[in-house]
């Protein structure tokens, strides 16, 4: 009798099981269709020699692309710019999201206001504040030079985005300052998840704040901060439109992605750009697995 | 109900409408400045003129150039798509020729080819000989200067590169005694932002140092008078330019030059009239001239620059479409232009005495047009964007290192034979990419087909 009311249970969830995804089937088709579909046509396209011109009769070459992008020094330097601008970026903005959020996660007046407030650099569209801190950043007008010069740091203006190390550099604090309340958002989130007993008994017995933030927040805060880098590395490996916008355009401040768009879009070359493109796609896949697993065995571990 | 019969009586109607016109006519068009009034009122009258047998829809195109050239790329590489007349820059004509439409027997018989520039003519034809371009209003680079600071340091207006260095460094010295002006004030501005518009500042520099970009289809970049215009530049760049000149396109050099922080601007004819706004600190101060020559030999110049309409060859209506892009082009419609600044491509518009009395400059500017040298986009076919990306991420790179790098470090010339070599090896890439087209035609296989060849030729 039991026996027998285990089975129709497991034939029950059986048909939720089926059920479930003939509801999921329009949303995959359309992510399929969406996301699926170009992904694996450009990933055919960087095998073949194809450009905007031929797209339906291009030859296949094998691993040519991949050989000729291994061999160009623009797209190592273009590899190098982005783990750069990711690699000093997402570290800066993850303390500077964590400071954010301990002072959000505290109590005191107009709290509401100021986490809107914060949120700002993040909802404004990057071609927007891209373009605000172009003109910012402007060695003739800019606010920025205007102000170093008042206070007597700097006594000719700068042209910050004339020089390859000084754009990378404006590139990094705008980037910090763009993602920063993203970064605050998820981990206040991960602070007010937190049991506030902790908190409590540490205020109780009266142990110092910063013993209180190395023994009892970060701990518990670990799985949150490994998903928020996670998605951050992820996206500022991505990075395009503050590139796009605010260099002057040359090679040599490239970012993976602004290569892979000049050789399809500017250039026609399809399939080269494709494997540009394939090449940052394979970079992100790589580096996530490698991340991923890693902090698995850590986490596991911690338990 | 009743609103129901209205709405059927509108619908049916406005079916009517549209079965009564024949064909619409999709044109692009820019719309920086007042472009895209005036073409609509050419387009209006066009219209008025057929008695409203035809319609036309206009579609703006993007604001930056190279947004539009990749948006034409993408819809010719398409193949299919009912834009009839596309309004292109004179380095397009050359790339996309393949897929314009020859415009000999529609507009032949009513143009006078004497009356055009002959540079421009060149540009009107594709490789094979076709008709296929019309030009709309033409530019040329051009340098300013400040008069009344000419006139206050009593010097002449320049007659080499090498004398307009020596002046702008003089007035530079001097303007900067002032202490408002201290590190504000620069000899010489251009534009070396790395895109297209450093593709022609370059351009016009090593025309007038007696050198060429390609010269009988061969890259001829690396000459000694290219080399002698990067040094140019380079000492141009340490000595009276801002440093900013990198980051720098047409509407950021011209903010200098207009505030009066500056002696000479490289610029277009665009500029002129509003940099002698009264609201600017130069109005009524500003002379123009062409870029002169090196006293080393060479010529004076201007890089050309303007716009055209061409016919597209997937239009269903090529005639149509002919005919409107001959009337937005005519030579009375450009007469109109002229009030606003577009220069117009008749010789025989720079003596008219109405242009002349609406728009004096324009005098002036023949002779520049006379010298002016056009971007080599003919030798480069499709390849053009990226050749001219290759010459404008070289030189800004060099003008960059020239700052930055040790001066025992620094080697342009290893740059520019490398740019060299690159130029020459799309140049080939061109040729190679005609006979195999002609071997294609034969008879295209099929992709899947190509990949068994190739899978089999292991």
């Amino acid at each position: 009798m039991r026996c027998r009311k285990l089975e129709t249970s497991k034939a029950k969830e059986k048909k939720t099981d089926l059920s479930n995804w003939f509801f999921l089937s329009p949303c995959l088709l359309v992510l399929i269709l969406c996301a699926g579909w170009p992904l694996l046509r450009s990933i055919f396209f960087s095998f073949t020699n194809a450009s905007i011109y031929n797209l339906n009769h291009a030859d296949f070459i094998g691993m040519e692309n991949f050989v000729s992008l291994a061999r160009d020094r623009d797209w190592w330097k273009a590899v190098l710019n982005t783990f750069l601008i990711a690699g000093i970026s997402v570290p800066l903005e993850t303390i500077f999201g964590m400071i954010v959020a301990l002072i959000l996660h505290s109590n005191f007046k107009g709290r509401g206001i100021m986490r809107a407030v914060v949120l700002v650099p993040w909802t404004i569209p990057t071609i927007v504040s891209a373009r605000i801190w172009g003109w910012m950043l402007n060695d003739s007008y800019g606010i920025i030079n205007e102000l170093l010069m008042k206070a007597s740091i700097i006594d000719a203006p700068v042209a910050w985005m004339a020089s390859n190390f000084l754009s990378i550099i404006s590139m990094i604090v705008v980037e910090v300052w763009k993602t920063t309340p993203y970064m605050a958002l998820l981990l206040l989130a991960g602070l007010q998840s937190m049991p506030q007993d902790c908190f409590e008994a540490a205020e109780v017995d009266g142990v110092p704040f910063r013993k209180t933030f190395v023994s009892i927040i970060l701990p518990m805060m670990k799985p949150t901060i490994i998903v928020a880098v996670i998605f951050r590395a992820l996206d500022a490996v991505r990075i395009f439109d503050l590139v796009y916008i605010l260099s002057s355009g040359n090679n040599a401040n490239a970012t993976m992605s602004v290569f892979a768009r000049r050789h399809l879009a500017e250039y026609q070359d399809v399939g080269f750009g494709s494997a540009a493109a394939t090449a940052l796609l394979f970079f992100i896949a790589f580096l996530s697995i490698l991340y991923i697993s890693f902090n698995k065995k850590k986490l596991n571990s911690l338990d | 109900m009743k609103k129901y019969l209205r709405l059927i009586a509108v619908a049916i109607s406005a079916g009517m409408l549209n079965c009564a016109q024949a064909y619409t006519i999709k044109i692009t068009s820019r719309s920086k400045g007042v472009e895209l009034e005036l073409l609509r009122k050419a387009v209006d009258e066009w219209m008025a003129k057929h008695n409203g047998e035809h319609k036309v829809e206009i579609i703006t195109l993007p604001h930056a150039s190279n947004e539009c050239f990749a948006l034409y790329q993408q819809w010719f590489g398409a193949e299919s798509f009912d834009v009839d007349v596309l309004q292109m820059d004179v380095a397009w004509v050359g790339v996309f020729s393949d897929c314009l439409a020859a415009l000999d027997e529609y507009c032949a018989k009513y143009l006078d080819m004497n009356d055009y520039f002959d540079i421009i003519k060149e540009n009107m034809y594709s490789s094979d000989g076709h008709l296929v371009a019309l030009p709309l209003y033409t530019d040329c680079g051009l340098f300013y200067y400040r008069k009344d600071l000419l006139e206050k340091y009593n010097r002449s207006v320049p007659k080499t590169l090498e004398e307009l260095y020596d002046t702008a460094l003089y007035i530079q010295t001097e303007e900067r005694k002032d202490e408002a002006k201290k590190n504000r004030f620069y000899g010489f501005i251009f534009q070396a932002k790395a895109f297209e518009i450093l593709t022609c500042n370059f351009l016009e520099m090593i025309d007038a140092c007696g050198g060429a970009i390609v010269k009988n289809g061969v890259a001829e970049i690396n000459s000694d008078n290219g080399i002698y215009a990067i040094e140019f530049l380079i000492k141009c760049l340490k000595n009276i330019t801002n440093r900013g000149v990198l980051t720098y396109s047409e509407e950021d050099a011209r903010g200098i030059f207009q505030s009066g922080n500056a002696v000479f601007i490289r610029n277009w004819p665009y500029a002129y009239a509003l940099m002698n706004d009264p609201s600017t600190a130069v109005a009524e101060k500003i002379g123009m001239m062409p870029i002169p020559p090196s006293a080393n030999g060479g010529k004076e110049s201007g890089a050309l620059g303007g716009w055209f309409m061409t016919v597209s060859k997937f239009s269903k209506n090529k005639a149509l479409a002919a005919d409107l892009a001959m009337y937005v082009t005519s030579k009375a419609q450009q007469k109109l232009r002229v009030a606003s600044s577009y220069l117009p491509t008749f010789k025989s518009l720079y003596s008219d005495k109405e242009v002349l009395e609406v728009n004096p400059f324009i005098a002036s500017m023949r002779e520049s047009l006379l010298n002016a040298v056009a971007r080599p986009s003919k030798a480069f076919g499709k390849n053009y964007s990226k050749a001219s990306s290759e010459i404008f991420n070289t030189i800004n790179t060099i003008l960059t290192d020239s700052l930055d790098e040790n001066p025992e470090d620094f080697n342009p010339q290893r740059l520019m034979k490398r740019l060299n070599d690159k130029l020459n090896a799309l140049l080939k890439k061109k040729q190679n990419e005609k006979s195999v087209d002609a071997a294609n035609d034969d008879g295209k296989v099929g992709f899947f087909k190509r990949i068994v060849n190739y899978v089999s030729g292991f």
